[in-house]
């Protein structure tokens, strides 16, 4: 028997801005920090602070590189994240009746 | 996005159709220069297959060798250039650059072995530039309009 949709939500995901990270970071391969300050119109410490924190969970893989001698961040969906993240997805949509 | 209080399934799903939304525009610039950087980089290894024709070693060692290193210095640029732009792209994007980068490449050096055939007439010319150019080109091309 599956479980009701409602016990399928992933409570690491119900924060707005963690919500949002992992939406917007689905439609990208990798994004860069700037473009995901930009895109989410956050602070870089908001930023930071969740993006620190999805990675702890295993949702989000970082890379830090050099662009020249300018230090860039990445993030990434894991796979973890890239499956979690759809079952939440999929379970808000049952719930609203949109699935 | 000010608060941080947790949102009801249906806000949630808003929240994230409109974040999804704002990080499509935000690559949108990236991707559309992506695509003309991948058309530069196209024509460029197209022209140097095509001139490559009219300096073969064992007539212009010179000519060769500068047409060689031009490709050398195409394709060392466009790796620099290709780490400057790439700060977020839309899923899929650098797969297909660098499948089409990659057949480029290997059309480049089967025109390297065509010098072999002392082709000289400017239509086959102007066929090897095409061939060449066209991965590059074609996934430019495709990458702007989307």
């Amino acid at each position: 028997m599956t479980a009701h949709a409602r016990q399928r939500l992933n409570d690491d995901f119900s924060n707005p801005v963690r919500l949002s990270l992992m939406g917007a970071l689905q439609s990208v391969e990798e994004a860069d920090f700037k473009s995901l300050k930009d895109a989410l119109g956050i602070s870089d410490s908001v930023l930071s602070r969740h993006l620190s924190a999805l990675e702890e969970a295993g949702y989000v893989q970082i890379r830090k590189g050099y662009v020249g001698k300018r230090p860039r961040t990445w993030a990434k969906l894991s796979s973890g994240g890239k499956t979690a993240f759809a079952e939440h997805v999929q379970a808000l949509k049952e719930i609203t009746g949109i699935s | 996005m000010n608060s941080e209080q947790p949102l009801t399934p249906e806000q949630q799903l808003e929240a994230l159709g409109r974040a999804q939304a704002d990080m499509d525009r935000a690559i949108g610039y990236g991707s559309r220069l992506m695509g003309w950087y991948c058309i530069v980089v196209g024509l460029a290894v197209g022209a140097l297959a095509a001139v490559l024709q009219l300096y073969r070693p064992d007539e212009n060692k010179v000519g060769f060798f500068i047409v060689m290193g031009l490709y050398v210095l195409v394709i060392l640029g466009s790796s620099l250039a290709y780490r400057k732009l790439y700060r977020s792209l839309p899923q899929g994007y650098s797969k297909r650059y660098g499948m089409a980068f990659g057949l480029s490449i290997g059309l480049y050096a089967a025109s390297v072995a065509l010098l072999a055939a002392q082709i000289t007439s400017w239509i086959a010319m102007l066929l090897i530039f095409l061939i060449v150019a066209a991965p590059l080109v074609l996934t430019g091309i495709k990458m702007v309009r989307e």
